[in-house]
């Protein structure tokens, strides 16, 4: 199953633009390729198109103009009404939504981890098992017979990308994971997130969240405020461009954000 | 208008309860090729709207506040097939959390809020907003007159519900089993509450929540038509024609199952009705009964539903102590399985 | 950044002396406690199915087969001893589980009459209903007139109309209490899953246990919209923009649903969600469950025989 989809290239984006109402584009003329493996934070200000952008490479919407290539093979509605290339986009595919509200629908938390693995077809047993695994590595084995809404902000974050680990995705996107985290909450998640891409896995991250670029991207797409990117290279090159940032709107002339200071390790 | 339990006799919530689950049947088939794979979440988020919106009170001219029921607003939004569906759902969880209407008296509930409601008030919004542009007064206007009379629409057949009661249900001396009013009190009663108040109440909702969306949002109050585009052929109409028929035959199968009541229910209820002290002597009465000998198997009749009293109480007080007897074996036995569930 | 000057200014001092009167009726007071209430029936009610009793222990499964067996047998029986006795037994198990009392007797009987109660009253009158005089209030010279309608001359209390109205009350008191009793003693997730497992279509059981989420959502969301009101509210506003203030509220509550359904739509697809959907079933039934529910279908055979018996 592995192997058959699988190329260098997972993703290929190709003079993409997407508009939610004409007239007021949120991505215009987007080209960029994603490496398997690849760890990629997406920064842009508030509005740039960044979750857009992920939303489209989820297969959740689909561009206007251009073209998205998935795994070596084109993504449109129409693909994805194939049942089997569906299925195993789906599986290789996880999305973190930032509003864990929306994210987290079921009704208990195991029905919520259920989920995914159950649509996938797996049997009852693997997705019984597989819910205990990552609860368990998780650290949400006590909450999962309660209901979503007596979560903790922090607690919904860690069983909506629980919720995402049980088919195993390949590719997991987040959209600001880190927004409304306590400190520690946020120090467990890049520990996490650290820990699946040391297994492979390919993390895509769209955030305004500076601090955790370091931690976690081995390379930093900046969009501009006009829907374009602005930059696209390693961490330590392009954080290290101010004028740039200022230029984004990423920081402002006051701000203290430099490179290595954002967070001790301890 | 949350029909309480004990109002209504367990044959008109069948009968009520079969009609609302042809109802939602359409509905849900409705739905299903309006909407597709998006149905899910709307009906879900609708539903729960339409439960929140009936928590919102709002200042009324003497002072105090008084709630809506929001049903002809979800119509006005969503549609009468997406909006039955929300509201059938949230009087599903007040009936099963929250205590508000029967669960047996669903099925009228469902009947009169959740299919009456809708559609009336859609049908009057519709015909009123006619093909005006969104921002047209015609819109609010016909917000506020598709509240008043759906929700009266509504009382007016909870009003009939309660008035058919006393007719069909009552024990040979007109002591009445269930909802005391006949329809010449029930129906102006409810008409009356409903016309007054609440009816208004729904209106002034609906006319302010339209307005404020014509101002703001306009492209809410277009949903409803975007997604009636892409419907297909017009299939309900068997399912139309099938409510039709039913809503015909149900005072037929009202007063059908009302006598059949009557009769088991029999005479024998005039004399006796309540609780009569020396309740065993009824037992030696029974011999004379009138309505058994009528059908000229009083003897066996008699034997038999006392055997069957007999034999259903020694059954079950068998059946409870081999449970008591289990239950302390695997007490005693300290291996109580975990359960799961 | 420059502050305008008014912004700079402190605000006058808080005025002591009790002038201006207190307003009543406030309806974000209102909201606002509808809101806490749901929540905090939502919140108790999974407290006492929490704690261990005989009715909390029964699957959900044969507690919903139950209720609405029980619903049916108590709606068909005619006789008020009957009904009572069923109600006492009720009670007994009520209390073996641990049930608080105060919920489960106080809060049916108290409410059930006063409002059942009030719209049976004029029942009972011979004016309103025909029937035997029990007691004769009032007896006038000759039947009386008003307009179209006419008296008979005696003003009385009717025996049916008596009766009728204590069966109507039993009746709608018990139902109701069989209802809490079993709300009280299940978790109310423990019940959406036993719909699972009979047949309802699976679309139908997703979406209420979606709607039952959401509330949550939507209602909390409400509450930041009232408590926000809330902390601007001088006790200044006229009805009219009161009202003006909760249009827009619903209408934006509105707007944040169908954006809410719009990403819950997006979440399902990314995991899967191609308008089939796939459920965890619950675990079977254990022997004392199959044991209760034959005890409870026992018991209503023995209440429709018995009624029977009795007439």
């Amino acid at each position: 199953m592995k192997g058959d989809l699988c190329l260098d290239k997972i993703f290929d984006i190709l003079d993409v633009s997407y508009s939610y109402l004409p007239g007021y584009p949120v991505l215009s003329g987007i080209s960029l390729s994603i490496k398997e493996g690849e760890g990629l934070v997406i920064l842009g200000a508030n509005g740039s198109g960044k979750s857009t952008l992920l939303k489209m490479l989820c297969g959740l919407i689909h561009p206007e103009e251009g073209q998205i290539l998935a795994f070596g093979k084109e993504l449109t509605e129409d693909a994805l009404r194939d049942p089997k290339f569906l299925q195993d986009f789906r599986q290789k595919v996880g999305f973190v939504f930032q509003n864990s509200d929306a994210q987290l629908f079921s009704a208990t938390v195991r029905d919520e981890l259920a989920f995914a693995p159950l649509q996938a077809g797996l049997s009852k047993e693997t997705v019984e098992e597989r819910v205990a695994d990552i609860a368990q590595l998780v650290g949400i084995g006590n909450l999962l017979d309660r209901a979503p809404y007596k979560l903790s902000g922090g607690e919904k974050k860690k069983v909506a990308l629980a919720c995402v680990l049980t088919v195993n995705p390949e590719v997991l996107f987040l959209d600001e994971p880190t927004n409304g985290l306590d400190p520690r909450t946020q120090f467990w998640l890049v520990e996490f997130l650290q820990a699946l891409q040391a297994a492979g896995k390919t993390v895509i991250m769209a955030t305004h969240d500076l601090s955790i670029v370091e931690e976690l991207a081995q390379r930093v797409i900046i969009f501009r405020e006009d829907h374009t990117i602005a930059a696209d290279g390693a961490p330590l090159q392009v954080l290290s461009n101010r004028q740039l940032l200022l230029e984004v709107n990423l920081i402002h002339e006051r701000s203290h954000f430099h490179l290595g200071g954002s967070r001790q390790h301890g | 208008m949350h029909i309480p339990d004990g109002y209504l006799s367990p044959q008109t919530d069948a009968l009520l309860g079969i009609a609302s689950v042809i109802a939602a049947a359409g509905a849900a088939y409705k739905t299903a090729h309006t909407l597709r794979a998006k149905y899910i979440p709307m009906l879900s988020i609708g539903a729960a709207f339409s439960f929140t919106i009936m928590m919102f009170n709002i200042p009324i001219p003497d002072g105090t506040t008084a709630h809506a029921v929001g049903g002809s607003l979800l119509a006005i939004l969503l549609g009468p097939w997406a909006a039955m569906i929300s509201i059938s759902i949230a009087l599903i969880i007040q009936a099963l959390f929250f205590g508000d209407g029967g669960i047996l008296a669903l099925g009228a509930n469902v009947v009169n809020m959740a299919v009456v409601l809708p559609f009336v008030s859609y049908g009057i919004y519709r015909l009123v907003a006619g093909k005006s542009v969104v921002s047209s007064k015609r819109h609010w206007i016909g917000a506020a007159i598709a509240g008043y009379v759906g929700l009266s629409a509504a009382a007016l057949c909870a009003g009939i519900e309660f008035g058919l009661q006393p007719l069909l249900f009552h024990t040979a001396n007109g002591t009445p089993l269930y909802s005391p009013y006949g329809l010449n009190i029930a129906v102006p009663a409810m008409l009356f509450a409903h016309l007054t108040i609440a009816g208004p109440v729904e209106g002034l909702v609906g006319a302010l929540v339209v307005t404020y969306l014509q101002r703001t949002n306009p492209a809410m109050l277009q949903l409803k038509s975007n997604t009636e585009k892409s419907a297909g052929s017009f299939r309900y109409r068997t399912l139309i024609i099938g409510l039709l028929v039913l809503a015909v035959l149900s005072p037929l199968g009202l007063l059908a199952s009302g006598t059949a009541w009557g009769e088991w229910g029999g005479e024998e209820l005039q004399a006796k009705f309540g609780f009569i002290p020396n309740g065993l002597q009824k037992f030696g009465d029974f011999w004379h009964h009138a309505f058994l000998k009528d059908y000229g198997i009083s003897g066996y009749d008699h034997t038999f539903w006392q055997q069957a009293l007999g034999y259903l109480l020694s059954a079950f007080f068998g059946l409870l102590v081999i449970g008591m007897i289990a239950l302390i074996v695997q007490r005693f036995l300290g291996r109580s399985q975990g359960r799961t569930s | 950044m420059e502050l305008p000057d008014w912004l700079s200014e402190a605000s006058p001092a808080l005025c002591r002396c009790g002038c201006g009167g207190r307003r009543k009726g406030n309806f974000i007071e209102k909201t606002l406690r509808d809101i806490v209430k749901i929540i905090q029936d939502a919140v108790f009610s999974e407290e006492i199915a929490r704690r261990p009793g005989f009715l909390q222990r029964l699957d959900a499964r044969i507690k919903v087969i139950s209720l609405i067996y029980l619903l049916i047998i108590v709606n068909l029986c005619a006789h008020l001893s009957l009904l009572w006795g069923f109600y006492l037994v009720l009670l007994a198990i009520a209390v073996l589980s641990k049930l608080p009392l105060r919920q489960v007797v106080a809060r049916v009987w108290l409410v059930i009459p006063l409002f059942t109660g009030i719209m049976v009253l004029p029942s009972i009158f011979n004016w309103v209903r025909p029937g035997d005089p029990l007691w004769v209030i009032a007896d006038f010279p000759h039947p009386l007139h008003l307009g179209y309608l006419s008296f008979p001359s005696v003003l009385a209390v009717t025996r049916q109309g008596l009766w009728g109205g204590i069966m109507l009350i039993s009746r709608v008191g018990i139902s109701v209490s069989l209802a809490v009793v079993l709300t009280l003693s299940t978790r109310w997730m423990d019940f959406l899953r036993a719909l699972r497992t009979f047949f309802v279509p699976k679309i139908f059981i997703m979406t209420l246990e979606m709607t039952y989420r959401y509330i949550f959502v939507l209602v909390s969301a409400m509450e930041e919209m009232f408590l926000a009101r809330k902390a601007r509210d001088a006790g200044q506003s006229a009805p009219k923009e009161e009202r003006r203030f909760v249009a827009s509220a619903v209408g934006g509550l509105f707007g944040k649903s169908l954006q809410m359904s719009e990403e819950v739509y997006w979440a399902m697809t990314a995991r899967g969600y191609s308008g089939e959907i796939r459920l965890l079933k619950s675990a079977s039934l254990c022997w004392s469950d199959v044991l209760v529910l034959s005890l409870v279908v026992l018991a209503g055979l023995i209440l429709i025989v018995a009624n029977k018996v009795m007439g």
